[in-house]
Protein backbone atom coordinates (compact mmCIF):
# COMPACT_ATOMS: atom_id res chain seq x y z
CA UNK A 1 0.00 0.00 0.00
CA UNK A 2 1.51 3.35 -1.17
CA UNK A 3 -0.47 6.68 0.72
CA UNK A 4 0.18 10.15 -0.71
CA UNK A 5 -1.18 13.14 1.30
CA UNK A 6 -1.21 16.52 0.52
CA UNK A 7 1.81 15.88 -1.62
CA UNK A 8 3.59 18.74 -3.48
CA UNK A 9 6.59 19.26 -4.99
CA UNK A 10 7.94 22.84 -6.02
CA UNK A 11 10.60 23.46 -8.53
CA UNK A 12 11.40 27.23 -8.65
CA UNK A 13 8.30 29.02 -9.47
CA UNK A 14 7.03 25.41 -11.00
CA UNK A 15 4.62 23.12 -8.96
CA UNK A 16 5.02 19.92 -10.60
CA UNK A 17 3.07 18.27 -7.90
CA UNK A 18 0.04 20.12 -6.14
CA UNK A 19 -1.47 18.28 -3.63
CA UNK A 20 -1.96 15.16 -4.20
CA UNK A 21 -3.55 12.80 -2.27
CA UNK A 22 -4.42 8.96 -3.25
CA UNK A 23 -3.75 5.39 -2.19
CA UNK A 24 -2.48 2.29 -4.40
CA UNK A 25 -3.70 -0.99 -2.80
CA UNK A 26 -2.82 -4.63 -3.36
CA UNK A 27 -4.07 -6.95 -5.75
CA UNK A 28 -4.62 -4.62 -8.61
CA UNK A 29 -2.52 -3.17 -11.29
CA UNK A 30 -2.97 0.53 -10.71
CA UNK A 31 -2.33 3.16 -13.38
CA UNK A 32 -0.78 6.01 -12.84
CA UNK A 33 -1.77 8.49 -16.00
CA UNK A 34 -0.69 12.33 -17.44
CA UNK A 35 0.28 13.76 -20.16
CA UNK A 36 3.91 14.24 -20.02
CA UNK A 37 5.19 16.79 -17.85
CA UNK A 38 2.31 16.19 -15.38
CA UNK A 39 4.58 14.94 -12.75
CA UNK A 40 4.41 11.53 -12.29
CA UNK A 41 8.18 10.88 -12.59
CA UNK A 42 7.96 13.76 -9.52
CA UNK A 43 5.69 11.26 -7.44
CA UNK A 44 7.55 8.46 -7.63
CA UNK A 45 10.80 9.73 -6.93
CA UNK A 46 9.30 11.31 -4.21
CA UNK A 47 7.92 7.51 -3.21
CA UNK A 48 11.11 6.58 -3.17
CA UNK A 49 12.91 9.18 -0.88
CA UNK A 50 14.83 10.71 -4.18
CA UNK A 51 12.94 14.04 -4.27
CA UNK A 52 12.03 15.68 -0.62
CA UNK A 53 8.45 16.76 -0.87
CA UNK A 54 7.91 20.86 -0.38
CA UNK A 55 4.57 19.89 1.40
CA UNK A 56 2.85 16.60 2.20
CA UNK A 57 4.21 13.42 3.05
CA UNK A 58 3.83 9.96 1.11
CA UNK A 59 4.54 6.28 2.99
CA UNK A 60 5.39 2.68 1.86
CA UNK A 61 3.18 0.14 4.22
CA UNK A 62 3.04 3.48 7.26
CA UNK A 63 6.55 4.35 6.88
CA UNK A 64 8.51 6.93 4.81
CA UNK A 65 10.77 4.57 2.53
CA UNK A 66 13.75 5.97 3.99
CA UNK A 67 13.09 4.55 7.26
CA UNK A 68 12.55 1.24 5.56
CA UNK A 69 15.66 -1.15 7.07
CA UNK A 70 16.01 -3.24 4.14
CA UNK A 71 13.95 -1.33 1.35
CA UNK A 72 14.56 -3.79 -1.40
CA UNK A 73 12.16 -6.42 0.56
CA UNK A 74 8.89 -3.67 0.57
CA UNK A 75 9.48 -1.85 -2.68
CA UNK A 76 11.08 -2.55 -6.03
CA UNK A 77 11.38 0.10 -8.39
CA UNK A 78 12.11 0.86 -12.16
CA UNK A 79 12.32 4.86 -11.95
CA UNK A 80 14.99 4.56 -15.04
CA UNK A 81 16.29 1.96 -17.02
CA UNK A 82 19.24 4.33 -17.82
CA UNK A 83 20.48 4.63 -14.12
CA UNK A 84 22.87 2.49 -14.43
CA UNK A 85 26.79 2.23 -14.65
CA UNK A 86 27.53 1.53 -18.46
CA UNK A 87 30.90 -0.03 -17.10
CA UNK A 88 29.63 -2.76 -15.64
CA UNK A 89 28.47 -6.32 -16.19
CA UNK A 90 24.73 -6.95 -15.83
CA UNK A 91 25.37 -9.66 -12.96
CA UNK A 92 27.41 -7.26 -10.92
CA UNK A 93 25.17 -4.60 -11.11
CA UNK A 94 22.86 -7.02 -9.87
CA UNK A 95 24.66 -8.36 -7.20
CA UNK A 96 26.05 -5.01 -6.13
CA UNK A 97 22.08 -3.75 -5.36
CA UNK A 98 21.17 -7.87 -3.81
CA UNK A 99 24.47 -7.51 -0.90
CA UNK A 100 23.76 -3.98 -0.11
CA UNK A 101 19.99 -5.45 1.08
CA UNK A 102 21.65 -8.82 2.18
CA UNK A 103 19.94 -10.95 -0.83
CA UNK A 104 22.06 -13.99 -1.86
CA UNK A 105 23.90 -14.02 -4.48
CA UNK A 106 21.83 -17.41 -6.31
CA UNK A 107 18.68 -15.00 -6.06
CA UNK A 108 20.49 -12.80 -8.97
CA UNK A 109 20.67 -15.66 -11.34
CA UNK A 110 16.90 -16.49 -10.43
CA UNK A 111 16.31 -13.04 -11.27
CA UNK A 112 18.13 -12.98 -14.58
CA UNK A 113 16.66 -16.17 -15.75
CA UNK A 114 12.71 -14.33 -14.85
CA UNK A 115 13.55 -11.42 -17.05
CA UNK A 116 15.45 -13.73 -20.26
CA UNK A 117 18.53 -12.01 -19.56
CA UNK A 118 21.38 -14.91 -18.15
CA UNK A 119 22.47 -15.31 -21.82
CA UNK A 120 23.82 -11.85 -21.54
CA UNK A 121 24.55 -12.27 -17.71
CA UNK A 122 28.70 -10.91 -17.92
CA UNK A 123 27.85 -8.29 -20.68
CA UNK A 124 28.39 -4.71 -19.44
CA UNK A 125 25.16 -3.04 -19.87
CA UNK A 126 26.16 -0.01 -21.85
CA UNK A 127 26.48 -2.62 -24.55
CA UNK A 128 22.46 -3.13 -23.83
CA UNK A 129 19.95 -2.56 -25.77
CA UNK A 130 16.73 -0.54 -24.70
CA UNK A 131 14.50 -3.16 -24.06
CA UNK A 132 17.24 -5.44 -22.39
CA UNK A 133 18.00 -2.40 -20.12
CA UNK A 134 14.51 -2.29 -19.53
CA UNK A 135 14.22 -5.91 -18.34
CA UNK A 136 17.88 -5.49 -15.97
CA UNK A 137 15.90 -2.83 -14.39
CA UNK A 138 12.55 -5.10 -13.70
CA UNK A 139 15.43 -7.91 -12.62
CA UNK A 140 16.59 -5.29 -10.29
CA UNK A 141 12.96 -4.58 -9.10
CA UNK A 142 12.26 -8.09 -8.22
CA UNK A 143 15.25 -8.84 -6.50
CA UNK A 144 13.30 -8.96 -2.85
CA UNK A 145 10.57 -10.03 -4.28
CA UNK A 146 8.67 -6.81 -2.79
CA UNK A 147 5.32 -6.65 -2.27
CA UNK A 148 5.25 -3.35 -3.99
CA UNK A 149 6.20 -2.41 -7.36
CA UNK A 150 6.23 0.52 -9.25
CA UNK A 151 7.43 1.06 -13.07
CA UNK A 152 7.74 4.54 -14.51
CA UNK A 153 6.79 4.51 -18.13
CA UNK A 154 8.09 0.32 -18.63
CA UNK A 155 7.36 -0.03 -22.00
CA UNK A 156 8.41 3.45 -23.75
CA UNK A 157 11.22 2.39 -26.20
CA UNK A 158 10.23 -1.38 -25.98
CA UNK A 159 9.10 -3.70 -29.57
CA UNK A 160 5.79 -5.59 -29.56
CA UNK A 161 7.22 -8.82 -28.04
CA UNK A 162 8.56 -6.46 -24.65
CA UNK A 163 5.71 -4.70 -24.52
CA UNK A 164 3.41 -7.91 -24.23
CA UNK A 165 5.74 -9.25 -21.95
CA UNK A 166 5.67 -6.15 -19.64
CA UNK A 167 2.00 -6.34 -19.85
CA UNK A 168 1.85 -10.31 -18.85
CA UNK A 169 4.42 -9.58 -16.19
CA UNK A 170 2.29 -6.52 -14.30
CA UNK A 171 -1.00 -8.34 -14.64
CA UNK A 172 0.97 -11.63 -13.28
CA UNK A 173 2.30 -9.82 -10.28
CA UNK A 174 -0.85 -8.31 -9.49
CA UNK A 175 -2.44 -11.34 -9.44
CA UNK A 176 -0.32 -12.45 -6.51
CA UNK A 177 -1.78 -10.08 -4.43
CA UNK A 178 0.89 -7.40 -5.13
CA UNK A 179 0.78 -3.83 -5.24
CA UNK A 180 1.99 -2.91 -8.51
CA UNK A 181 1.70 0.78 -9.55
CA UNK A 182 2.40 1.53 -13.02
CA UNK A 183 3.04 4.99 -14.89
CA UNK A 184 2.27 5.92 -18.23
CA UNK A 185 1.14 8.71 -20.74
CA UNK A 186 -0.51 5.83 -22.89
CA UNK A 187 -4.04 5.58 -22.56
CA UNK A 188 -4.76 2.67 -24.54
CA UNK A 189 -1.31 1.07 -23.32
CA UNK A 190 -3.22 0.71 -19.76
CA UNK A 191 -6.67 -0.15 -20.79
CA UNK A 192 -4.93 -3.33 -21.36
CA UNK A 193 -3.06 -3.84 -18.04
CA UNK A 194 -4.74 -1.58 -15.55
CA UNK A 195 -7.77 -2.10 -13.13
CA UNK A 196 -7.58 0.87 -11.35
CA UNK A 197 -6.26 4.57 -12.66
CA UNK A 198 -5.04 7.58 -11.23
CA UNK A 199 -5.10 10.15 -13.51
CA UNK A 200 -3.13 13.46 -13.27
CA UNK A 201 -2.45 16.87 -14.96
CA UNK A 202 -0.13 19.32 -14.18
CA UNK A 203 0.67 17.93 -11.10
CA UNK A 204 -3.03 17.56 -9.64
CA UNK A 205 -5.15 14.95 -9.75
CA UNK A 206 -7.86 14.27 -11.68
CA UNK A 207 -9.77 11.09 -11.49
CA UNK A 208 -9.44 8.14 -8.94
CA UNK A 209 -11.66 5.77 -10.83
CA UNK A 210 -11.64 2.25 -12.68
CA UNK A 211 -10.99 1.81 -16.24
CA UNK A 212 -14.11 1.28 -16.82
CA UNK A 213 -16.02 4.00 -15.06
CA UNK A 214 -13.67 6.51 -16.73
CA UNK A 215 -15.09 5.37 -20.34
CA UNK A 216 -18.62 5.48 -19.23
CA UNK A 217 -18.64 8.81 -17.70
CA UNK A 218 -16.91 10.23 -20.42
CA UNK A 219 -18.79 12.77 -22.93
CA UNK A 220 -17.82 11.94 -26.65
CA UNK A 221 -20.70 9.22 -27.82
CA UNK A 222 -22.03 9.88 -30.96
CA UNK A 223 -24.20 8.17 -33.89
CA UNK A 224 -22.98 7.73 -37.14
CA UNK A 225 -25.94 8.02 -39.63
CA UNK A 226 -25.93 7.54 -43.69
CA UNK A 227 -29.10 8.28 -44.95
CA UNK A 228 -29.83 9.51 -49.08
CA UNK A 229 -32.21 11.80 -47.19
CA UNK A 230 -29.37 12.88 -44.97
CA UNK A 231 -30.33 17.03 -45.02
CA UNK A 232 -34.11 16.42 -44.37
CA UNK A 233 -32.70 14.40 -40.99
CA UNK A 234 -30.56 16.91 -40.27
CA UNK A 235 -33.48 19.73 -40.26
CA UNK A 236 -35.44 17.11 -37.82
CA UNK A 237 -32.57 16.31 -35.82
CA UNK A 238 -32.06 20.15 -35.15
CA UNK A 239 -35.59 20.49 -34.09
CA UNK A 240 -34.84 17.95 -31.88
CA UNK A 241 -32.06 19.88 -30.42
CA UNK A 242 -29.52 17.45 -31.19
CA UNK A 243 -26.19 18.30 -32.48
CA UNK A 244 -25.43 17.53 -35.74
CA UNK A 245 -21.90 17.50 -37.78
CA UNK A 246 -22.36 16.75 -41.46
CA UNK A 247 -19.59 14.72 -42.92
CA UNK A 248 -19.41 13.56 -46.52
CA UNK A 249 -22.51 13.17 -48.40
CA UNK A 250 -25.31 11.52 -46.87
CA UNK A 251 -23.33 11.31 -43.68
CA UNK A 252 -24.15 12.53 -40.06
CA UNK A 253 -22.68 12.52 -37.21
CA UNK A 254 -25.36 13.18 -34.13
CA UNK A 255 -24.64 13.61 -30.50
CA UNK A 256 -27.03 14.17 -27.77
CA UNK A 257 -29.28 11.91 -28.90
CA UNK A 258 -28.75 8.07 -29.08
CA UNK A 259 -29.44 5.50 -31.67
CA UNK A 260 -32.48 4.41 -31.22
CA UNK A 261 -33.55 8.25 -30.65
CA UNK A 262 -32.62 8.51 -34.24
CA UNK A 263 -33.95 5.68 -35.65
CA UNK A 264 -37.09 6.23 -34.32
CA UNK A 265 -37.26 9.69 -35.92
CA UNK A 266 -36.11 8.58 -39.27
CA UNK A 267 -38.73 5.83 -39.66
CA UNK A 268 -41.74 8.50 -38.44
CA UNK A 269 -40.87 10.37 -41.49
CA UNK A 270 -40.39 7.36 -43.55
CA UNK A 271 -36.45 8.35 -44.25
CA UNK A 272 -34.30 5.26 -44.67
CA UNK A 273 -31.30 4.83 -43.33
CA UNK A 274 -28.18 3.05 -44.81
CA UNK A 275 -26.31 3.00 -41.85
CA UNK A 276 -26.94 3.51 -37.39
CA UNK A 277 -24.19 3.16 -35.86
CA UNK A 278 -23.44 4.32 -32.26
CA UNK A 279 -19.83 5.40 -31.21
CA UNK A 280 -18.63 4.86 -27.87
CA UNK A 281 -15.51 7.27 -26.84
CA UNK A 282 -12.19 5.34 -27.14
CA UNK A 283 -10.08 5.38 -23.62
CA UNK A 284 -7.75 7.28 -25.17
CA UNK A 285 -10.41 10.17 -26.02
CA UNK A 286 -11.90 9.93 -22.31
CA UNK A 287 -8.10 10.85 -21.35
CA UNK A 288 -7.87 13.24 -23.83
CA UNK A 289 -11.52 14.95 -22.62
CA UNK A 290 -9.91 14.78 -19.09
CA UNK A 291 -6.34 16.30 -19.31
CA UNK A 292 -6.79 18.66 -22.48
CA UNK A 293 -6.92 21.48 -20.10
CA UNK A 294 -4.47 20.08 -18.20
CA UNK A 295 -1.55 19.36 -20.98
CA UNK A 296 1.81 21.20 -20.29
CA UNK A 297 2.32 22.27 -23.57
CA UNK A 298 -0.86 22.84 -26.06
CA UNK A 299 -0.30 22.04 -29.76
CA UNK A 300 -1.86 24.23 -32.32
CA UNK A 301 -3.99 22.15 -34.59
CA UNK A 302 -2.36 21.51 -38.29
CA UNK A 303 -4.22 23.00 -40.94
CA UNK A 304 -6.32 21.06 -42.94
CA UNK A 305 -6.16 18.26 -40.84
CA UNK A 306 -9.55 17.15 -39.62
CA UNK A 307 -10.72 17.39 -36.32
CA UNK B 1 5.39 -11.81 12.67
CA UNK B 2 6.90 -8.73 10.77
CA UNK B 3 3.95 -5.98 9.17
CA UNK B 4 5.37 -7.02 5.61
CA UNK B 5 4.51 -10.69 6.15
CA UNK B 6 0.81 -9.54 7.44
CA UNK B 7 0.63 -7.66 4.61
CA UNK B 8 1.48 -10.99 2.32
CA UNK B 9 -1.99 -13.11 1.91
CA UNK B 10 -0.96 -14.88 -0.87
CA UNK B 11 2.36 -16.76 -1.04
CA UNK B 12 0.88 -19.45 -3.44
CA UNK B 13 2.26 -19.39 -6.81
CA UNK B 14 5.33 -17.34 -5.84
CA UNK B 15 8.73 -18.27 -6.64
CA UNK B 16 9.45 -21.40 -3.79
CA UNK B 17 11.45 -19.75 -1.04
CA UNK B 18 10.84 -15.52 -1.15
CA UNK B 19 15.09 -14.70 -0.19
CA UNK B 20 14.97 -12.76 3.01
CA UNK B 21 17.82 -10.63 4.25
CA UNK B 22 20.77 -11.97 5.85
CA UNK B 23 23.43 -10.12 8.19
CA UNK B 24 23.43 -6.55 9.33
CA UNK B 25 22.77 -3.55 7.27
CA UNK B 26 26.16 -1.45 7.38
CA UNK B 27 28.48 -4.60 6.42
CA UNK B 28 25.74 -5.74 3.59
CA UNK B 29 26.25 -2.12 2.20
CA UNK B 30 30.19 -2.52 2.32
CA UNK B 31 29.77 -5.34 0.70
CA UNK B 32 27.64 -3.93 -2.23
CA UNK B 33 30.04 -0.91 -2.32
CA UNK B 34 33.28 -3.06 -2.85
CA UNK B 35 31.71 -5.22 -5.24
CA UNK B 36 30.90 -1.59 -7.03
CA UNK B 37 34.53 -0.61 -6.63
CA UNK B 38 36.15 -3.83 -7.89
CA UNK B 39 33.26 -4.39 -11.09
CA UNK B 40 34.02 -1.10 -12.97
CA UNK B 41 37.38 -1.59 -14.84
CA UNK B 42 38.64 1.91 -15.14
CA UNK B 43 38.55 1.10 -11.03
CA UNK B 44 41.35 -0.93 -11.54
CA UNK B 45 43.54 0.92 -14.13
CA UNK B 46 43.27 3.84 -12.27
CA UNK B 47 44.74 2.27 -9.30
CA UNK B 48 47.68 0.33 -11.62
CA UNK B 49 48.19 3.93 -12.72
CA UNK B 50 48.56 4.53 -9.22
CA UNK B 51 50.90 1.90 -8.34
CA UNK B 52 52.99 2.16 -11.63
CA UNK B 53 53.76 5.91 -10.42
CA UNK B 54 54.94 5.19 -6.88
CA UNK B 55 56.93 2.13 -7.44
CA UNK B 56 58.37 3.79 -10.82
CA UNK B 57 59.69 6.83 -9.40
CA UNK B 58 60.92 4.84 -6.52
CA UNK B 59 63.70 2.87 -8.97
CA UNK B 60 63.98 6.13 -10.89
CA UNK B 61 65.13 8.00 -8.34
CA UNK B 62 67.20 4.91 -6.08
CA UNK B 63 69.15 4.43 -9.76
CA UNK B 64 69.88 8.20 -10.43
CA UNK B 65 70.60 9.06 -6.66
CA UNK B 66 74.47 9.70 -6.65
CA UNK B 67 75.10 7.92 -3.45
CA UNK B 68 79.02 8.70 -3.17
CA UNK B 69 78.40 12.28 -2.40
CA UNK B 70 74.30 12.80 -0.82
CA UNK B 71 73.70 16.28 -0.39
CA UNK B 72 73.66 17.30 3.25
CA UNK B 73 69.71 17.90 3.34
CA UNK B 74 69.06 14.39 1.01
CA UNK B 75 66.35 12.36 2.38
CA UNK B 76 66.69 8.82 0.93
CA UNK B 77 62.98 7.89 2.63
CA UNK B 78 61.06 10.79 0.56
CA UNK B 79 63.09 10.28 -2.72
CA UNK B 80 62.23 6.60 -2.84
CA UNK B 81 58.80 7.99 -2.15
CA UNK B 82 58.33 10.85 -4.63
CA UNK B 83 55.96 8.83 -7.15
CA UNK B 84 53.10 10.35 -5.25
CA UNK B 85 53.36 13.06 -6.38
CA UNK B 86 51.78 11.54 -9.81
CA UNK B 87 49.93 9.21 -8.05
CA UNK B 88 47.90 11.67 -6.10
CA UNK B 89 46.15 12.64 -9.45
CA UNK B 90 44.64 9.21 -9.83
CA UNK B 91 43.93 8.04 -6.62
CA UNK B 92 42.53 12.02 -6.38
CA UNK B 93 40.27 11.31 -9.63
CA UNK B 94 39.07 7.74 -8.66
CA UNK B 95 37.72 9.46 -5.33
CA UNK B 96 36.09 11.89 -7.21
CA UNK B 97 34.86 9.03 -9.79
CA UNK B 98 33.44 6.45 -7.18
CA UNK B 99 30.48 9.57 -6.24
CA UNK B 100 30.34 11.67 -9.94
CA UNK B 101 30.36 8.23 -11.68
CA UNK B 102 27.12 7.33 -9.96
CA UNK B 103 25.61 11.17 -10.61
CA UNK B 104 26.75 11.40 -14.36
CA UNK B 105 25.20 7.54 -15.34
CA UNK B 106 22.01 8.05 -12.79
CA UNK B 107 23.22 4.79 -10.89
CA UNK B 108 23.01 7.29 -7.63
CA UNK B 109 18.74 6.92 -7.92
CA UNK B 110 19.00 2.34 -8.47
CA UNK B 111 21.47 2.98 -5.26
CA UNK B 112 19.24 5.24 -3.16
CA UNK B 113 16.57 3.32 -3.99
CA UNK B 114 18.13 0.35 -2.52
CA UNK B 115 19.86 2.52 0.36
CA UNK B 116 17.77 4.93 0.98
CA UNK B 117 20.09 6.29 3.70
CA UNK B 118 22.42 8.62 2.62
CA UNK B 119 25.02 9.15 5.69
CA UNK B 120 25.33 5.19 5.14
CA UNK B 121 25.95 4.89 1.94
CA UNK B 122 28.23 7.57 1.83
CA UNK B 123 29.89 5.88 4.62
CA UNK B 124 30.64 2.73 3.76
CA UNK B 125 32.26 4.63 -0.03
CA UNK B 126 34.59 6.10 2.54
CA UNK B 127 35.19 2.62 4.23
CA UNK B 128 35.28 0.54 1.32
CA UNK B 129 37.40 3.31 -1.18
CA UNK B 130 39.36 4.09 1.86
CA UNK B 131 40.89 0.67 2.69
CA UNK B 132 40.95 -0.19 -0.57
CA UNK B 133 43.24 2.80 -1.97
CA UNK B 134 45.17 2.20 1.39
CA UNK B 135 46.33 -1.12 1.13
CA UNK B 136 47.07 -1.26 -2.62
CA UNK B 137 49.09 2.03 -2.26
CA UNK B 138 51.00 0.62 1.15
CA UNK B 139 52.11 -2.19 -0.73
CA UNK B 140 53.31 0.28 -3.38
CA UNK B 141 55.21 2.53 -0.97
CA UNK B 142 57.00 -0.55 1.06
CA UNK B 143 57.79 -1.91 -2.86
CA UNK B 144 59.52 1.81 -3.88
CA UNK B 145 61.68 2.32 -0.48
CA UNK B 146 63.07 -1.11 -0.79
CA UNK B 147 64.01 -1.14 -4.11
CA UNK B 148 65.10 2.75 -4.33
CA UNK B 149 66.75 1.29 -1.17
CA UNK B 150 68.90 -0.92 -2.31
CA UNK B 151 69.64 0.51 -5.60
CA UNK B 152 71.01 3.66 -3.82
CA UNK B 153 72.98 1.09 -1.16
CA UNK B 154 75.27 3.12 1.44
CA UNK B 155 76.08 5.85 2.45
CA UNK B 156 73.04 7.50 1.28
CA UNK B 157 70.47 4.31 1.88
CA UNK B 158 68.46 4.49 4.81
CA UNK B 159 67.09 1.53 6.33
CA UNK B 160 63.15 1.14 8.08
CA UNK B 161 64.83 1.16 11.70
CA UNK B 162 66.12 4.56 11.47
CA UNK B 163 63.78 6.96 13.25
CA UNK B 164 60.88 8.31 11.82
CA UNK B 165 61.51 6.06 8.53
CA UNK B 166 59.11 3.73 8.66
CA UNK B 167 56.37 6.75 9.66
CA UNK B 168 57.34 8.26 6.50
CA UNK B 169 56.74 5.26 4.55
CA UNK B 170 53.39 4.84 5.63
CA UNK B 171 52.81 8.55 4.80
CA UNK B 172 52.61 7.94 1.83
CA UNK B 173 49.27 5.46 1.35
CA UNK B 174 48.45 7.99 3.81
CA UNK B 175 48.66 10.99 1.63
CA UNK B 176 47.32 8.93 -1.34
CA UNK B 177 44.66 7.86 0.34
CA UNK B 178 43.58 11.31 2.04
CA UNK B 179 43.76 13.20 -1.32
CA UNK B 180 41.48 10.38 -2.76
CA UNK B 181 39.24 11.20 -0.21
CA UNK B 182 39.36 15.11 -0.46
CA UNK B 183 38.13 13.96 -4.08
CA UNK B 184 35.16 11.89 -2.64
CA UNK B 185 34.35 15.13 -0.66
CA UNK B 186 34.26 17.25 -3.29
CA UNK B 187 32.47 14.94 -5.96
CA UNK B 188 29.90 14.33 -3.49
CA UNK B 189 29.45 18.28 -2.78
CA UNK B 190 29.62 19.21 -6.82
CA UNK B 191 28.33 16.27 -8.59
CA UNK B 192 30.17 16.36 -11.40
CA UNK B 193 33.12 14.94 -12.63
CA UNK B 194 35.08 17.67 -14.45
CA UNK B 195 34.00 20.36 -11.75
CA UNK B 196 35.54 17.75 -8.73
CA UNK B 197 38.54 17.43 -10.25
CA UNK B 198 39.35 20.64 -11.26
CA UNK B 199 38.53 21.95 -7.56
CA UNK B 200 40.96 19.35 -5.58
CA UNK B 201 43.90 19.73 -7.81
CA UNK B 202 42.77 23.54 -7.69
CA UNK B 203 43.13 23.49 -3.78
CA UNK B 204 46.50 21.38 -3.90
CA UNK B 205 48.26 22.99 -6.89
CA UNK B 206 46.91 26.22 -7.27
CA UNK B 207 46.03 27.54 -3.72
CA UNK B 208 49.52 27.29 -2.40
CA UNK B 209 51.08 28.98 -5.57
CA UNK B 210 48.90 31.73 -4.86
CA UNK B 211 49.17 31.85 -1.24
CA UNK B 212 53.13 32.39 -1.76
CA UNK B 213 52.58 35.08 -4.60
CA UNK B 214 50.67 37.41 -3.00
CA UNK B 215 53.68 39.51 -1.15
CA UNK B 216 52.00 39.40 2.44
CA UNK B 217 53.84 37.45 4.63
CA UNK B 218 50.90 36.10 6.67
CA UNK B 219 49.55 34.90 3.56
CA UNK B 220 52.46 33.15 2.46
CA UNK B 221 52.69 31.62 6.32
CA UNK B 222 49.26 30.21 5.65
CA UNK B 223 50.71 28.21 2.56
CA UNK B 224 51.81 25.15 4.62
CA UNK B 225 48.44 24.33 6.20
CA UNK B 226 47.17 24.05 2.73
CA UNK B 227 45.77 20.34 2.04
CA UNK B 228 48.78 19.39 -0.53
CA UNK B 229 51.63 20.85 1.90
CA UNK B 230 50.41 19.86 5.16
CA UNK B 231 49.64 15.90 3.81
CA UNK B 232 53.58 16.15 2.27
CA UNK B 233 54.78 16.84 5.35
CA UNK B 234 53.76 13.21 6.80
CA UNK B 235 56.95 12.34 4.45
CA UNK B 236 59.55 14.02 5.45
CA UNK B 237 62.64 12.25 7.60
CA UNK B 238 65.73 14.16 7.37
CA UNK B 239 65.50 17.68 6.45
CA UNK B 240 62.33 20.15 7.47
CA UNK B 241 62.31 23.32 5.49
CA UNK B 242 61.08 26.38 7.84
CA UNK B 243 57.93 26.84 5.33
CA UNK B 244 56.71 22.84 6.00
CA UNK B 245 54.91 21.23 9.68
CA UNK B 246 56.15 18.58 11.43
CA UNK B 247 55.35 15.55 10.60
CA UNK B 248 52.42 15.34 13.42
CA UNK B 249 50.97 18.72 12.68
CA UNK B 250 50.79 18.45 9.34
CA UNK B 251 49.53 14.88 9.64
CA UNK B 252 46.83 16.30 11.90
CA UNK B 253 45.84 19.16 9.91
CA UNK B 254 45.75 17.36 6.50
CA UNK B 255 43.24 15.13 8.43
CA UNK B 256 41.17 17.81 9.52
CA UNK B 257 41.09 18.82 5.84
CA UNK B 258 39.26 15.58 4.69
CA UNK B 259 37.38 14.72 7.76
CA UNK B 260 35.82 18.18 7.14
CA UNK B 261 35.30 18.15 3.63
CA UNK B 262 33.82 15.00 4.11
CA UNK B 263 30.93 16.15 7.05
CA UNK B 264 30.31 18.99 5.14
CA UNK B 265 29.47 17.25 1.76
CA UNK B 266 26.83 15.37 3.95
CA UNK B 267 25.31 18.71 4.27
CA UNK B 268 24.23 19.05 0.29
CA UNK B 269 24.12 15.19 0.14
CA UNK B 270 21.03 14.56 2.68
CA UNK B 271 19.21 18.31 1.15
CA UNK B 272 19.73 18.13 -2.57
CA UNK B 273 17.27 16.13 -4.40
CA UNK B 274 18.99 13.10 -5.78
Amino acid sequence: MIEARGLSKRFGSQLAVDDLSFEVRPGHVTGFLGPNGAGKSTTMRMILGLDHPTAGSVTVDGKPFTEVSHPLFEVGALIDAKAVHPGRRASDHLLCLAQSNGIQKSRVDEVLGLVGLTDVAKKRVGKFSLGMGQRLGIAAALLGDPEILMFDEPVNGLDPEGILWIRNLLKWLASQGRTVFVSSHLMSEMALTADRLIVIGKGKLIADTTVSELTSSAKGASVRVVSPRADELAVLLGARQAIVVRGDAGVLDVTDLDAAGVGDLAAAHGIPLHELTPKAPTLEEAFFELTKDQTEYTTGAFPGAAQ
Amino acid sequence: MTASEATRPATAGREQVPPRPTGRSFANVLRSELTKLRSVRSTMWTLLVAVFFVIGFGILLGAVVDSKAPGRDFDPTQASLSGIFLAQLATGVLGVLVISSEYSTGMIRTSLAAVPRRRMLLAAKIITFGVAVFVVTAVAAFIAFFSAQALMGSPAATSLGDPGVLRAVIGAPLYLTGIGLLGLALGTMLRRTAGAITALFGVIFVVPIILNVIPLDWLNHLAKYAPGDAGQSMLSVVHRRSDQLSPLTGGLVFLAWVVGALVLATIPLMKRDA
